[in-house]
């Protein structure tokens, strides 16, 4: 798998997709239990936060914490792991025992996190510490987030550097270096019914186009086509953007102030995406604005392909409070890497990271914390639940990242050691970050598919949305 | 006369002069907590979002004043337009449905019926549900793949095929409709029903008498009879209508494209994308519209 997601930016041709191919092997099921872990995992026990003199800033804020009576806040980003949700919260909870503290770990939904943060912001209302993407970490800035650099510089001495999908967040380039650190990286693999897929006479193996991907995905109409999300959801968003690059196109220049959406190869992505949505290869429901439909839709048997980060794996293994296990989907489930375009072929990779607002009262305790979270053992019990890569290198021992061990594991860690910047080709700025949000590749496209605008008058109002955002 | 004249004179004289006499004072002093309330509820936030609506606020950048910059921007704003003319579709059909659906069935629930007490409950049922499950559930039921109207439809042949009536630009503005009127007709159904209940009986007797058929008796007793009622709630609802967010947001989050974009939406849009005093202008762009109509339905009131 690692040589599939080993970038390939340049022809789709030149893409070996040998692993991706390859049928996952299938995961022990014995090697997850289904139930929660217990409340104090063996590898917290070595991952106690080290004892402070009572002198240091960490005691001082303890101190003053206690006496005002409050609580340490955090809010975890949530994902689509009820397990490392509660691993992340019990880690907070067992942090805040021993420095004797009381505290808060909130479960933020991701989709919320903007809306939140900007309220809390007006508000004072800040979190302490908190998750969030790396596009919030533009957005908020130096004036909003406190500068950790010497924190990330530990981390990187600790944890043995960055991996690849994780440096992009320390780069000198982008302009939220030394806010955050990074915790997870996260991206899309295709899912497909190998099954369905034989049943239907289509190629069983994995696409290496979407070209090829929509084709098989025509071929399977009746038993659902391709279950990839037209609405405003971030899913159809990180599609659209990998098919985006895949045929040339990008939002802005190298100086990452000229936006160039008017070119031909926005046509050409804007006439691909028409061509099979003309051809009924999407699915009826696909305009939607539920950030888990397609997940539902392939566990429910409903569509051949979709793209996801894992959550659907480990559900088909594991169960869920919507979902039974479903082992015999999972066995006939094949796992590859996004497919390419014309021009290129892209892994997005993206960075969750830890910030520290700069109005927390606490900071050496938010510091202590995401350190204490940050910890090998800490760290390897999210992961194994979680459906994120390793942002450091040390990370990357525990066993099931080995795909033969965990295929989904091992497909994020080849994606966070080999993938791209999510915003790749483009340069990582607030403006990038802005267009996502306010207009993005989702509305464009729907603009040309749904509301019958001519390629020429979609592109037009993309590229004035997008040049009003970079001039800001 | 002369002498009452007199008084009532001195008393208005006193009235002005103790404006804040020790009397008025204790007075004031009794209003004071609920003043303040208003004040930290109401006016603070207004004012503060009046504020804001006049600066550049974004996430990352102190808020600087524009003066009416944002405004001038949202009336250039394809989209807001589009939201405006949507809202407008919106509460209109909205407003509508409900009436004309709770104005019949709390005539119906006014009839003696069988079980009669029963049936007001149940249509009570769409109004007790929190209007997250209550959307959700319209949600599922619009669904193309799952969903029981899909399902009904291509069972009984009336479709060839399901309908995306959340995904269609044709079907979703009617179908979010729908379900915001199947949510909010029994507030005004229970409404009507209790003020139907307040005419005297006689007046329908009389009318009987006289000859007065069902239709007269309804145009000419009932109606007048519930009309204040009717502009109440028509205010109420209105009003709430114009701000409503979870009908749109949990069924369609504005889509396809911005075919269901409403104001809030739009307005709650522009929060998640960090324009704080563009959002702003766009909440308070709905304000005036409200105004207007409560004055309007308050000056009916009056002349009743």
């Amino acid at each position: 798998m690692a040589a599939v997601l080993a970038l390939a930016i340049g022809g789709a041709g030149s893409i070996s997709a040998d692993a991706a191919t390859k049928k996952p092997a299938a995961k022990p099921a014995a090697k997850k239990p289904a139930a929660k872990p217990a409340a104090k995992p063996a590898a917290s026990q070595s991952a106690d936060p080290a004892p402070v003199a009572a002198t240091t800033p960490v005691q001082k804020e303890v101190a003053a914490l206690n006496a005002s009576g409050k609580k340490f806040t955090y809010w975890i980003g949530l994902i689509f792991s009820d397990i490392a949700n509660s691993a992340a919260q019990d880690q907070i909870k067992s942090w805040g025992k021993a420095r004797g503290i009381q505290v808060d770990p909130v479960l933020v939904n991701q989709n919320n996190t903007n809306a939140q943060v900007t309220a809390a912001l007006a508000a004072g209302t800040m979190p302490d510490a908190l998750d969030m993407g790396e596009a919030l970490v533009l957005q908020l800035g130096a004036k909003n987030l406190l500068n950790i650099q010497p924190l990330i510089d530990e981390m990187v001495k600790v944890h043995g550097g960055f991996t690849a999908g994780a440096a992009p967040t320390d780069d000198k380039s982008f302009a939220g270096k030394g806010l955050s650190v990074p915790y997870g990286i996260s991206g899309n693999l295709i899912n497909r019914r190998l099954d369905l897929l034989k049943d239907a006479g289509a190629k069983t193996t994995a696409p290496k186009t979407w070209e090829e991907l929509m084709e098989a995905g025509t071929k399977t109409m009746k038993v659902g086509g391709a279950g990839f999300a037209l609405g405003n959801v971030g899913d159809a968003e990180s599609v659209f953007r990998a098919q985006f690059v895949g045929y040339g196109g990008r939002l802005a220049d190298d100086a990452g102030k000229k936006c160039t959406l008017d070119t031909p190869a926005t046509r050409d992505f804007l006439g691909f995406v028409k061509k099979w949505y003309d051809k009924g290869a999407y699915a009826t429901s696909a305009v939607t604005n539920d950030g888990g439909w397609d997940n539902n839709l392939y566990l429910g048997g409903k569509t051949v392909f979709i793209a996801n980060p894992g959550s659907v794996y480990t559900t088909l293994l594991n169960g869920s409070a919507a979902w039974p296990k479903n082992p015999t989907l999972a066995k006939n489930t094949g796992f590859s890497a996004l497919p390419g375009g014309p021009k290129a072929r892209v892994a997005p990779a993206n960075a969750a990271v830890r910030a520290i607002p700069i109005t927390s009262k606490y900071p050496e305790l938010a510091k202590d914390l995401i350190r204490y979270m940050m910890d090998t053992r800490n760290m390897q019990e999210y992961y194994e639940w979680a459906i994120y890569g390793p942002a450091f290198k040390g990370y990357g021992k525990f066993n099931f990242w080995d795909e033969n061990v965990d295929p989904v594991h091992g497909g994020l860690y080849d994606l966070a050691t080999n993938g791209t910047s999510a915003s790749f080709p483009d340069t990582n700025n607030a403006a990038y970050a802005a267009f996502g949000g306010v207009f993005g590749m989702s509305k464009m496209v729907q603009r040309h598919l749904l509301d019958g605008d001519s390629a020429d008058k979609t592109i037009k109002e993309a590229q004035a949305v997008c040049q009003a955002l970079y001039d800001k | 006369m002369v002498v009452k004249v007199g008084r009532q004179k001195d008393l208005g004289s006193k009235k002005r002069a103790g404006l804040f006499g020790p009397t008025n004072l204790f007075g004031y002093f009794m209003i004071l907590p609920a003043m303040s309330v208003l004040f930290f509820f109401f006016a603070y936030p207004l004012t503060f979002e009046i504020w804001t609506s006049l600066t550049d606020a974004n996430l990352g950048n102190d808020a600087k004043f524009v003066g009416v910059d944002n405004y001038v921007k949202l009336f250039a704003d394809p989209e807001f337009l589009t939201a405006a003319k949507n809202s407008v579709v919106y509460v209109s059909f909205v407003q509508a449905g409900k009436f004309i659906l709770g104005l019949g069935i709390a005539i119906l629930l006014h009839q003696k019926l069988v079980a009669r007490g029963f049936w007001r409950a149940v249509v009570l049922v769409p109004y007790a549900m929190p209007g997250f499950v209550a959307f959700m559930v319209w949600k599922l039921i619009y669904n193309p793949d799952v969903g029981a109207m899909n399902i009904f439809l291509t069972k009984t042949g009336i479709t060839d095929a399901p309908i995306a009536f959340l995904g269609d630009r044709t079907w979703a503005m009617a179908s979010v409709i729908f379900a915001t009127i199947w949510r909010g007709f029994p507030f005004w159904a229970i409404m009507f029903l209790a003020a139907l209940q307040a005419v005297p009986k006689e007046l329908y007797e009389a009318a009987a008498v006289d000859g007065a058929n069902a239709w007269h008796r309804f145009r000419n007793i009932s109606l007048p009879g519930i009309r204040p009622v009717i502009l109440i709630v028509f205010m109420l609802s209105t009003i709430n209508t114009i701000n409503s967010f979870e009908a749109i947001w949990l069924t369609t989050a504005g889509g396809p494209s911005d075919a269901t974009v409403i104001l809030p939406v739009f307005a709650y849009k522009g929060l998640t994308t960090f324009q704080i005093g563009e959002s702003a202008a766009a909440a308070l762009s709905m304000v005036p519209i409200a105004i207007v109509i409560a004055i309007f339905l308050l000056n009916k009131l009056k002349k009743d």
